[in-house]
C-alpha cells in the first residue's frame, strides 16, 4: 500500500491541527521578539513542540519533526534567552507554513481539476444532527458546495461525531429520539473541547420559552421549522466567517455585559467578559481577544487606565477598543480618540449598533448576524 | 496468552497519533484496534476490549505511561505492553523493559512499518 493512500483520510485532521499549532508557534515567536518569555509561555511551547515533533514524520513531514525537536530540546534544557529561541521558533514556524502553503496550493489546483487528487478537503466542516431524512437531505443540498457536510441521525451519534471531528458548526434539531437538543447542548457546555463549537438550533416549536431555553443552554441562534433555506444559508455563512474571533466585554453593569455578550455570541463570536478593569486586563492577557469593548467608567481601573495598560503590552498594543460611555461631552470623546480608541458608543445605546461597529472593526460583515 | 496477535489497544493523549496508529494497525497490520484518549480510560478499556497488546504513550498529562502501566499490573491486568516515546535514550528503553514492557516504539513512528515492528516484539516476547 502507498503511504499517501493510507494517510489520505487523516491528512485533513492533521493539517487543521498543524494550523493551530503553527499559530501558537507564531505567538511564542512574538513573545520572544518582545524580549521576554514567561515560564508558562515556555511550558506551552514545550508541549506544542513535543507534539509537533512526535507526529510530523508519521504524517510525512520529517522537517516538522526535525525543527520542532530542536526547539523542544532547547526548551527542555532550560534555555530562556529569547535570542537563542528566536531562530529555532522561526525555523519551525517557517516549516509549518511551507507545509500548509504547499497543501493549500495543492487543494486549489485540485479544485481546478488538475494536480494532486489526494489533497485534503480543507473546507469548513458542518455537522447536521436531525432525525428527519428530508431535512438532512435539504441541508446537505443547501451547503454541499461550500462545506463538508456530515450528518447524524440521533443524539448519541451527534456527540460521537462532535468529539471525533470537532466541526466548525453544529445544526441541531431540538427534538430527536433518545436525547433532546437541549440535553446535547448541556453535554457540550460541560466538555471543554466542545464548548466553543457554535450551535444553531432547529425546531418545529416557536414558543418564546423554547427560544430562551435553547439560547440559555448555549445555542447561538434558533431557527423555527419550516425554515427559509436562504435565511438559514445566510446565517450559517455569516457565523462561520465570524467564528474563531474573540471579543472582550468589560462593564461593571451586569445587564449591559450580558446584553452585549448575548448579541456578539449570537453573531458567532466567542465572548469573554469582565466586571472591572483589573479582570479585563487579565482576560485580555489570557484570551488574546480580537476586539475589546470597555466601559469608560468602572470601579478601580477605569476604561482609560485599562486602555493605557493594553497599549503598553506588545500583545495587546494594536487591539481595537470601543469605549462605552454615559458622558456625552465632546472633550471626553476627543480625549478617547487621542488615547487611541477605535470607536465610541454613547449610553444608552442600541446593542445592534455596538455589534455593527464591532464587526466593522473586525473587518467582518453583518450578513446573517 | 493468545498465540496470535489480533487485538491492540492504543493509549495516547494526542488525537492525531491515535488516529494514525489505528489506521496503520488496521490497514497495514490487519489488527483489531480500540483507542483510548488519555490514560484515564486505559484500565476500563483493557477490561472491556480485552486486547492482546497495549500500545502505551509515555508522556501524557494526568497520568504518564509508566504509572498507567503499573496501575494496570496492580489491577491484575497482565496484557503485554509496548511503550511509545519520543525520548529513545538507551537507558530509558532499558528502564521500560525492566519495568516489564515487551518493547519500545520511537515516536514519530512510520505508519507503514509500525505493525511489523510490533509484531516482531510480540513474537520475541
Amino acid at each position: 500500500m502507498n503511504p499517501n493512500d493510507l494517510l489520505k483520510p487523516l491528512r485533513g485532521m492533521y493539517l487543521a491541527q498543524l494550523r493551530e499549532r503553527a499559530d501558537s508557534v507564531a505567538a511564542f515567536l512574538r513573545h520572544c521578539q518582545g524580549g521576554r518569555v514567561r515560564e508558562d509561555e515556555r511550558d506551552v511551547m514545550l508541549r506544542q513542540a513535543h507534539k509537533l515533533a512526535g507526529s510530523g514524520t508519521t504524517y510525512g513531514f520529517p522537517l516538522i519533526t526535525q525543527t520542532a525537536r530542536a526547539l523542544e530540546e532547547a526548551l527542555d534544557a532550560g534555555v530562556t534567552e529569547p535570542a537563542q529561541l528566536i531562530p529555532l521558533a522561526e525555523s519551525l514556524l517557517h516549516t509549518c507554513e511551507q507545509v500548509l502553503l504547499s497543501v493549500e496550493r495543492g487543494a486549489e489546483s485540485s479544485l481546478a481539476g488538475v494536480g494532486d487528487p489526494s489533497a485534503p478537503d480543507l473546507r469548513p466542516l458542518l455537522l447536521n444532527a436531525d432525525d428527519d431524512p428530508l431535512i438532512r437531505d435539504l441541508i446537505e443540498a443547501l451547503f454541499k458546495d461550500d462545506f463538508r457536510v456530515v450528518t447524524a441521525a440521533d443524539g448519541e451519534e451527534a456527540l460521537r461525531l462532535l468529539a471525533e471531528l470537532k466541526p466548525q458548526l453544529l445544526l441541531l434539531d431540538e427534538i430527536m429520539p433518545g436525547m433532546t437538543g437541549i440535553e446535547i447542548l448541556g453535554k457540550m457546555r460541560a466538555d471543554e473541547s466542545l464548548r466553543d463549537i457554535p450551535v444553531i438550533m432547529l425546531t418545529g416549536r416557536t414558543h418564546s420559552g423554547d427560544v430562551v431555553r435553547a439560547v440559555s443552554a448555549g445555542a447561538i441562534d434558533y431557527i423555527a421549522k419550516p425554515f427559509d433555506p436562504a435565511e438559514l444559508a445566510a446565517k450559517v455563512r455569516g457565523l462561520l466567517r465570524r467564528s474563531g474571533r474573540t471579543v472582550l466585554i468589560a462593564d461593571d453593569d451586569p445587564a449591559i455585559r450580558d446584553l452585549l455578550a448575548y448579541k456578539f455570541r449570537l453573531a458567532g463570536l466567542r465572548v469573554v467578559t469582565a466586571p472591572d478593569g483589573e479582570e479585563a486586563l487579565q482576560q485580555a492577557a489570557l484570551h488574546r481577544p480580537d476586539l475589546a469593548i470597555l466601559d469608560r467608567m468602572m470601579p478601580g481601573l477605569d476604561g482609560v487606565a485599562v486602555l493605557q495598560q493594553l497599549r503598553k503590552n506588545p500583545d495587546t498594543k494594536a487591539l481595537p477598543v470601543i469605549f462605552l460611555t454615559a458622558m456625552r461631552q465632546e472633550r471626553d470623546i476627543l480625549e478617547g480618540f487621542r488615547l487611541g480608541v477605535a470607536d465610541y458608543v454613547i449610553k444608552p445605546f442600541l446593542p445592534e449598533e455596538v455589534l455593527a461597529r464591532g464587526l466593522r472593526l473586525l473587518g467582518l460583515g453583518t450578513e446573517g448576524a | 496468552m493468545a498465540p496470535e496477535l489480533k487485538r491492540i489497544l492504543c493509549v495516547d493523549d494526542e488525537e492525531d497519533i491515535l488516529q494514525v496508529a489505528k489506521l496503520s494497525l488496521e490497514m497495514v497490520g490487519g489488527f483489531e484496534v480500540a483507542l483510548c484518549h488519555g490514560s484515564r480510560c486505559a484500565q476500563e478499556e483493557a477490561l472491556s476490549f480485552r486486547p492482546d497488546l497495549i500500545l502505551l504513550d509515555v508522556m501524557m498529562p494526568e497520568m504518564d505511561g509508566p504509572t498507567t502501566f503499573l496501575r494496570l499490573r496492580e489491577a491484575g491486568i497482565e496484557t503485554p505492553v509496548v511503550f511509545m516515546t519520543a525520548k529513545v535514550q538507551p537507558t530509558e528503553v532499558k528502564h521500560y523493559l525492566d519495568l516489564g514492557a515487551i518493547g519500545v516504539v520511537s515516536k514519530p513512528f512510520d505508519p507503514m512499518t509500525l505493525s511489523q515492528q510490533i509484531l516482531e516484539m510480540w513474537k520475541a516476547r
